[in-house]
This record gives structure tokens, C-alpha cells and sequence, in this order.
């Protein structure tokens, strides 16, 4: 019971709770429990990571000529980078809508209005191809992508999602 | 009834661009940058409605349709002088079963820059649902 109310208040914490780096078996469990219910806070729309959406958009997109326009299919790789960069998004960030291009990139958008949103393309080599419109004001350009949510991407989507 | 095209795009024209995915759509109805990218492809496919029908433009999206399998869920609606004015090129290129068919060409090869073009357009397109 202590333990469990322990994960519970480290995994509430918010972004900033860090695994327990003790050596005890206590203190393992700790960091284990607080893992698992990152992972499944994270999985579930509560904290706005559409997984499922991921998962839909890939089922529907597998197959080359997607699009009726010989769209590239989506392929595994790229689902998996595009995963882990949803995973990577610090807790409380807005929810991305998900889509693919013809190349077969996965896409995650935040959007307010037409002139008001940013695009950012996942390659399966983990290249983050980003756009934004800000009123007349344009953004665009490529981020690596190499486990962490790139400063710049972070900018847009507070620029985009905060009033 | 679908005829001959002529050759020249003029400004006032409208282009459509098929609709196969909820995906590209957002909830108020307006369209995502996504399926205006031409990447991999140096042009971007559109159907110039001229002088065909609503009935006949909603008939050439169903076999854009058909070839994959999946409903058509609407088409996008774009005014040529949008295209040009992100500096590309339309050019008529008549297609079996559809004459009406146009390349949106002169696209950047950056990814990046592809996008936000594609944004801009998303942005003057109007949607329209099957």
C-alpha cells in the first residue's frame, strides 16, 4: 500500500518524476510501477497521445496507392519512430491530430485555424519535417529526431496551442 | 458531358483534388496540408472541374476511388491562381478517362519547404464532403 501510493505520487508528479535510481528491490519496484504508468498514462487519450489514432491512420495507409494518387505506403519503421516521438512529447501537451503524406511519413498536427497550426512530418529514419503558419508569419524546416522533443518543435506548438 | 479540354489553365479555374481519408480532414471541415504534397512524385495530380457537372466531378473521384478499394470521402476545392500564386506551374495533361486532368508542377524538392506550401494551399482550399 505505502508503495503503491508512492508510484501513485511520483507518476503525478507530472514530466518532471524520474525513475527511482536506488538499488534496493524496494526501490526497483518503485521504478518499475512508475515506468508502467507513464506508459499507460501516455497510451491513453487522457494526456492526449492518440496512439490509437497512430495505429488507425497506419492500418489504413499500409498498402501502396493509399491515396489513389500512388501514394508510397506507410511503412512499420516509420510507425515506430512516429510512436516514440508521441511517447517523447512531454506529459500535458495538446494532442497531435495524425495523417500520412504520400511519401509514406506519418504526420502529427496542431492546429487552431488555417493560418494558425504547425505540420511535422516523421521519416522512418527519424527526420522531423516541420511547417507552420503563424497569421502571415511562416516556419518550416528539418529536426533529427533522437529520442527528445526538438526545442524548436516544442516552440511551435506552445506558439500554436497557447492563446 | 466530359469533351476535349483546352490546354490552358486560367486562373479562375477550379482544380479539385480527391479525398480518400478522414485522416486529411479536420474537424471543422477544413483539409490538412497532407494531401497536398506531391513527395514522392515531382507533381501533384489534380481534376480541372471546366465545364463538367457536379454530378460528372464527383464520377471522375470514384474511380480515383475505385482503383484503391476505399469510399470516397469528399474532394478539395482550389482556385488555380492559389497554385500559382506559390509560384507553380499547372499544366493540362488529359489522362485516359479523365480529360480533365492536370499536373501542379515546379514543386521545391525540400520536404520542408513542400510543406508549407502545401499549408498555404490547405489554407485557400475549400472541402467538400461525398
Amino acid at each position: 500500500m505505502i508503495l503503491a501510493m508512492t508510484t501513485s505520487a511520483v507518476i503525478f508528479a507530472g514530466a518532471q518524476a524520474l525513475p527511482s535510481r536506488g538499488s534496493s528491490d524496494a526501490a526497483r519496484y518503485v521504478s518499475q510501477q512508475t515506468e508502467s504508468g507513464l506508459n499507460h498514462l501516455k497510451d491513453s487519450h487522457a494526456f492526449g497521445v492518440p496512439i490509437n489514432e497512430l495505429w488507425e491512420v497506419f492500418a489504413n495507409c499500409r498498402a501502396a496507392n493509399w491515396d489513389g494518387y500512388q501514394a508510397e505506403p506507410v511503412e512499420y519503421p516509420t510507425l515506430q519512430m512516429a510512436t516514440q516521438f508521441l511517447k517523447a512529447l512531454p506529459l500535458g501537451t495538446a494532442a497531435p491530430s495524425i495523417g500520412a503524406e504520400p511519401d509514406g511519413h506519418l504526420t502529427m498536427e496542431w492546429y487552431r485555424s488555417p493560418r494558425r497550426t504547425l505540420s511535422v512530418s516523421i521519416s522512418p529514419e527519424g527526420e522531423l519535417h516541420y511547417a507552420s503558419l503563424h497569421g502571415a508569419s511562416r516556419v518550416y524546416g528539418t529536426e533529427p529526431f533522437f529520442g527528445d522533443t526538438p526545442e524548436s518543435i516544442m516552440d511551435l506548438i506552445k506558439r500554436v496551442v497557447t492563446a | 458531358m466530359i469533351g476535349e479540354a483546352p490546354l490552358v489553365v486560367v486562373r479562375e479555374e477550379q482544380l479539385a483534388r480527391y479525398i480518400l481519408h478522414n485522416s486529411h480532414v479536420r474537424q471543422d471541415n477544413t483539409l490538412k496540408a497532407d494531401p497536398f504534397i506531391p513527395h514522392p512524385r515531382a507533381d501533384l495530380s489534380v481534376t480541372r472541374h471546366l465545364q463538367l457537372s457536379e454530378p460528372e466531378i464527383w464520377a471522375l473521384g470514384e474511380d480515383v476511388a475505385r482503383q484503391t478499394g476505399k469510399a470516397l470521402k469528399g474532394r478539395g476545392d482550389t482556385l488555380a491562381q492559389t497554385y500559382l500564386g506559390q509560384k507553380l506551374r499547372i499544366l493540362a495533361a488529359p489522362a485516359p478517362g479523365n480529360p480533365n486532368h492536370a499536373n501542379i508542377t515546379g514543386w521545391p524538392a525540400d520536404k520542408p519547404m513542400q510543406k508549407i506550401i502545401a499549408l498555404e494551399i490547405a489554407a485557400q482550399s475549400h472541402y467538400h464532403p461525398r
